[in-house]
């Protein structure tokens, strides 16, 4: 029976509706604007911890968009590496000497304009180069969405950056680590 | 386009050839190992790190001369290169760090804290590691790893004295100006392989091609000024040049004369790699984007070498002075690489391209020692004397008639005097320059006037030391320090007189893979006239 | 209205009764805490609201809701509500990877219209939601099918389900230190210091322990491995990783001990020095989410454990066919096996308890020294061992080559690596030079330390 049904429906097996579309679209923008929004308040916020704070959410948002694009692995290392893991030691920092003298930082006017010049001009380019180089309708998209394929590009195509991240960890796990020793009392 | 290099699903393992090109590499690398595992076996492992390093950059200059440059140019499935270019600048960097290696026995040593040795080794070899990558690779992943390789360990080395407090405001600059600038390397980076789909800047359906291609946009030239601000920084090129003077200050004296070659020579490599990968894409066609490019890069460095410069007349203590004169240096040389992107207006070619590219790599070689020498000599009486300070040279040519003649040879020669070889790397430039006429006409001015100027500031210490006098003491500098001073002053000497071979042994070298492929093995079994 | 409900994906119940369930459950472990104190230290514990204090819980709830929401003087008002909001939020959404049952696999009855050519395409349309089709079988009446589904029984089956728990695990810090933070208190801030301090340092033995159990089974999903785990060697021994890799798990249950900074790991809010830690400033149901987010945590970790280490729904009788034992028809099965999961999940957090109530807790240094001279070590060298192992061993296991998890003969291996790993450890620790000694007596003035007179005149 089992056979029997195959030839009639040989495609029974990948039937497959897109995830609803209504939903999808909903958290797209449902991240997008946390992502956003966020990032402006990273921008825009005063108090330092508060702009860390921010910051989370503008990763986690971004992470979201990318389970969105199925790209999970991508999303959780986003969510290890940079919310979990970077932002972690910038809250950390950040709160033990946020509350010192001088944490203030108020811009001059000059660098202000400066600041918001550069922006827009990046910001126009940006949207200029995306309303015209890419296509209004997404080109159908090659997935390599499984780990055991990026774990043999790592060691395969990109086995020697790799390898050398590695080398370049020990240096500055080495510097670091002398940096944090203690300073010596009565040394030269 | 987007798909990746080779079909996914095969790991892969470099071969011996692969990895016998990069011998120096691994060499350097397996010095790092044995610097770490050092002090488990040595009391006292400062000292003895230091040789150990030293026996590790011998040992990586050696295999440089032993493997030499194998034609086949490409390696790790196009991740790196290794040309003639690479090669040439890996025999330089590392006798430049030997010499910093012998500078450090001779200066520094005593003063450092007793197992600090490892840590500093560690750096110091990382960072060399990078430099020497930073110059063998066109591929946009590689050259962060690189250019991180190269900064993140120089940022501790710049604060590597804690109880200086220079030493920490140096270092903490040095950090907060090169993560804003690698960061907007990498988004500019990025940008590029938004737009492009492909990491490799050379080679076909690399960047360069498809630049040649598609033609400039708004959002490729935003990517090319967040590299040239990313290498700019490395070079230290005027508007991200601010951290040049107070590291090299903070800084203890080898790590200062070792940034000011390594990490500019470096930086320089890599944006002569990036820029002819670019002119070579389009037959070096007199397009708008290379011309805009020459143009850039030109301004950028006629104004490096200015305020360079103009900085340096200020300057009352020696580093500062060195490092504005780096500065200016590096201006120089900017204005060289500038000729390699665009052709030359009257003829276009490959040949022209690679003499700038002779020309730039002249002027590292004598830089290097030139650098080195007075560094070192600076770094010696100021061990003697704990002094940086130029008015406190006064005499020196009584007090220690041979290091001020080391200082004063080195000082000419950055001036561009004879009879040392800063005035053939001089003579060289202009040569290359006025070869090109148009526009470049104004930065020969330019750089006339620069020299001019300089010779002001230079010349001022070596009157100091002649010509002031005081009552000091004698100084007794470090024999080891003192023969790598004297052999610094003993090689620009040399290098004048040996000029037509060492120049051609530039030329010699002067190419970059991928440029042109054909040519490339051509050329590189004949030996180039000299200009 | 009922074909309707019928119709709503599986994972929509899974996460209404499982957010249900451990959000209710996290009350009556809160009694359960209590009775284990009691039992440990030989009292009666609360018997006082209804039968044997059953009814505890609920006058908590009760208490925390109409106790006074007070709110101190200069706490930064967003951060210190949005505190205890983010640490409830992480536990809730981590819990969505746990394989609560295998898979059901559900048959629907498709009616397509008479007229349509491409009934592949018309079976589809009638499919309201993204669910793996394992046949379609053409039914007596004309152009009705009977579709068969593969459904995962767990909230969202994704294949990086152990990343996607440690992703989430690992933004849990926030809560705790950024309502430290906003309190405007030294003692919360210390403690959401050492309890950052804590998480991130023990994050990466559990990381490496979790990634021991990855090299082994090849998968990042979680029902897959739980699925590979459930047969028997031998015959009767179950397959559970706890066998083969006892060292990983112990260090993988320390590990989440301190994730949930509970005693002995409990430095973040040690009563003796700091008060109430993070959480001393807040109070009613803002505490309550502290507190849920902590009850909460301790079940998604031990889930976590029982999924990798016990076989998670794997209990005799429960197992499907022999190639894919994850397969059930049965909802009632699927339902079992997750009561099965629920009660090891729970067995674990009475150790939980049980240490919590027995042991003291660390010093700083201790803890540091733990995870970095301790855990950390030892659980690369078991990964490293344990790649090996299956690098030369399991191409000749037969049960791996086909897919099917590990074979007696591996498993033996696999023990015998963590035996040699346990025996090595503790010779190499008696040679190993003795860590510095960073708990120095300084001499604060006017401390029991210190011996100089005080000046005259205090």
């Amino acid at each position: 029976m089992e056979d029997d049904a195959m030839m009639i429906f040989p495609l029974a097996q990948t039937i497959a509706q897109p995830p609803d579309a209504a939903a999808s679209t909903g958290l797209f923008y449902l991240f997008a604007i946390l992502a956003g929004a966020s990032a402006l308040g990273v921008v825009l916020s005063r108090n330092i911890v508060r702009t860390a704070v921010f910051l989370l959410f503008t990763l986690a948002g971004v992470a979201g968009l990318y389970f969105l694009l199925d790209a999970e692995f991508l999303a959780a290392v986003q969510l290890v590496v940079y919310a979990g893991g970077t932002l972690v030691l910038i809250i950390f920092g950040v709160m033990l000497t946020s509350k010192s003298p001088g944490i203030r930082y108020e811009p001059k006017i000059v660098e202000v304009a400066v600041a918001i010049g550069v922006s827009v001009v990046v910001a126009a380019a940006l949207v200029m180069a995306i309303v015209r180089q890419f296509p209004a309708e997404p080109a159908s998209i090659e997935r390599h969405p499984t780990i055991a394929e990026l774990g043999q590009v790592l060691l395969g195509d990109y086995l020697i950056p790799f390898e050398l991240i590695s080398v370049l960890l020990l240096v500055v796990m080495i510097g670091a680590a002398y940096l944090a020793k203690a300073r010596r009392r009565g040394g030269k | 386009m987007n798909t990746l290099p080779v079909a996914i699903g095969l790991p892969y393992v470099p071969d011996w050839g692969q990895l016998r090109a990069f011998a120096p590499e691994l060499w350097l690398i397996a010095a790092i190992v044995a610097v770490l595992l050092t002090p488990f076996f040595v009391k006292k492992p400062n000292a003895a790190c230091g040789w150990v390093a030293l026996v590790g950059l011998l040992a990586a200059l050696v295999s440089v001369f032993v493997v030499g440059v194998d034609g086949t140019g490409e390696h790790f499935r196009g991740l790196m290169v290794a040309d003639p270019v690479s090669v040439f600048w890996k025999g330089l960097l590392l006798m430049f760090v030997i010499g910093i290696v012998l500078m450090w026995f001779s200066t520094t040593a005593p003063t450092m804290h007793q197992g600090d040795g490892p840590e500093f080794f560690t750096l110091l070899l990382g960072a060399t590691l990078g430099m020497s990558l930073m110059a063998s690779t066109s591929n946009l992943l590689m050259l962060v790893i690189a250019v991180e390789l190269a900064s993140l360990p120089s940022y501790v080395l710049a604060g590597f004295r804690k109880t200086h407090l220079a030493g920490a405001e140096a270092s903490l600059k040095y950090i907060l100006f090169g993560a804003a600038t690698s960061s907007i390397m990498v988004y500019g980076l990025s940008m590029l392989y938004g737009l492009y789909g492909t990491l490799q800047i050379d080679g076909p359906g690399g960047l360069a091609q498809q630049i040649a291609t598609s033609g400039g946009s708004a959002l490729l030239w935003m990517a090319i000024f967040s590299l040239i601000v990313g290498l700019g920084f490395k070079i230290s090129a005027v508007p991200f040049h601010f951290w040049c003077p107070d590291v090299f200050e903070g800084a203890s004296i080898e790590v200062s004369a070792f940034l000011s070659v390594a990490s500019k020579g470096a930086g320089l490599v890599l944006l002569m790699r990036v820029m002819m990968s670019f002119a070579s894409a389009q037959a070096y066609e007199s397009t708008p984007l290379l011309n805009h490019l020459a143009v850039l890069l030109g301004v950028l460095g006629a104004i490096t070498a200015t305020v360079g410069n103009t900085a340096a007349f200020v300057q009352r203590n020696i580093k500062r002075l060195l490092a504005y004169s780096s500065i200016a240096h590096a201006g120089y040389m900017l204005c060289i690489v500038s000729l390699l992107v665009r052709g030359p207006a009257v003829k276009a070619d490959l040949d022209l391209a690679s003499t700038a590219a002779q020309v730039v790599l002249f002027y590292l070689a004598v830089y290097l020692f030139m650098n080195l020498g007075a560094f070192t000599v600076a770094g010696l009486i100021e061990r003697e004397t704990g002094t940086e300070r130029i008015a406190d040279y006064a005499g020196m040519g009584r007090r220690s008639p041979l290091m001020a003649f080391c200082l004063s040879a080195c000082l000419f020669s950055l001036v561009g005097l004879p009879p040392f070889a800063g005035f053939v790397a001089k003579v060289n430039v202009f040569w290359a320059l006025m070869q090109n006429g148009s526009w470049w006409w104004w930065l020969v001015g330019v750089i006339g006037v620069n020299t001019v100027l300089s010779l002001y500031y230079y010349v001022r210490v070596i009157k100091v030391m002649y010509l002031d006098d005081s009552s000091s003491a004698p100084i007794w500098p470090h024999p080891l320090g003192a023969g790598v001073a004297v052999v610094c002053a003993a090689i620009l000497v040399f290098m004048l007189i040996a000029f037509g071979p060492i120049n051609r042994l530039a030329g010699h070298y002067s190419h970059f893979y991928g440029v042109d492929q054909t040519t490339f093995t051509a050329e590189f079994s004949s030996s180039q006239p000299p200009p | 209205m009922l074909e309707w409900i019928q119709r709503l994906p599986v994972w929509f119940w899974i996460a209404l009764i499982v957010h249900g369930t451990v959000l209710g459950s996290v009350a009556y472990l809160i009694l359960l805490e209590r009775k284990v104190a009691s039992w440990v230290q030989d009292r009666l514990g609360p018997n006082r609201v209804g039968p044997g204090g059953l009814l505890q819980p609920l006058a908590d709830g009760l208490k925390f809701i109409f106790k006074e929401d007070y709110r101190p003087g200069g706490v930064d008002k967003v951060l210190f509500t949005l505190a205890p909001g983010l640490m409830i939020a992480v536990i809730i959404v981590s819990i969505a990877v746990i394989p609560w049952g295998g898979t059901w696999q559900r048959t629907w009855t498709v009616q397509t219209a008479a007229n349509v050519t491409d009934q592949n395409a018309a079976i589809a349309s009638q499919i309201p939601y993204d669910a793996q089709v394992v046949s379609v079988v053409p039914a007596q009446q004309a152009n009705t099918y009977a579709v068969t589904f593969a459904e995962p029984f767990q909230i969202a089956s994704l294949n990086i389900g152990v990343l996607f728990i440690l992703a989430i695990l690992s933004l849990a810090v926030y809560g705790v230190v950024i309502g430290g933070w906003a309190s405007n208190n030294k003692y919360s801030f210390l403690g959401g210091l050492r309890a950052t301090a804590n998480m991130i340092s023990y994050e990466i033995p559990l990381a490496l322990g979790v990634l021991t159990i990855v090299v082994m089974f090849g998968t990042l999903d979680l029902g897959v491995i739980v699925d590979k785990q459930a047969h028997y060697w031998a015959g009767y021994i179950p397959a559970w990783n706890v066998f083969t890799q006892p060292l990983t798990f112990l260090l993988f249950l320390v590990c989440i001990h301190a994730e949930a900074n509970r005693a002995p790991f409990d430095l973040a809010e040690a009563e003796q020095e700091l008060v109430g830690g993070y959480h001393t400033e807040y109070s009613s149901m803002r505490f309550a989410l502290f507190f849920l987010g902590e009850y909460a945590g301790m079940i998604t970790t031990s889930a976590l454990c029982v999924a990798l280490f016990f076989g998670g729904w794997h209990l005799p009788g429960l197992t499907g066919p022999a190639e894919n034992p994850g397969l059930s028809t049965s909802l009632w099965v699927c339902i079992l096996r997750a009561v099965v999961f629920f009660a090891k999940t729970i067995v674990i957090i009475f150790v939980f308890m049980w240490v919590r109530w027995s042991l003291p807790r660390f010093r700083f240094d201790q803890l540091m020294m733990l995870a970095w001279r301790g855990l950390i070590p030892v659980s690369l060298v078991l990964m490293l061992a344990t790649a090996i192992v299956m690098y030369f061993a399991a191409p000749l296991d037969a049960l791996f080559v086909a897919g099917q998890g590990i074979g007696g003969w591996l498993a033996f291996y696999l023990l015998i690596a963590n035996v040699v790993i346990t025996v090595g450890a503790m010779l190499i620790s008696t040679i190993l030079p003795p860590a510095p000694k960073t708990n120095r007596r300084i001499k604060v003035e006017g401390s029991r330390f210190d011996q100089t007179p005080l000046p005259a005149g205090t």
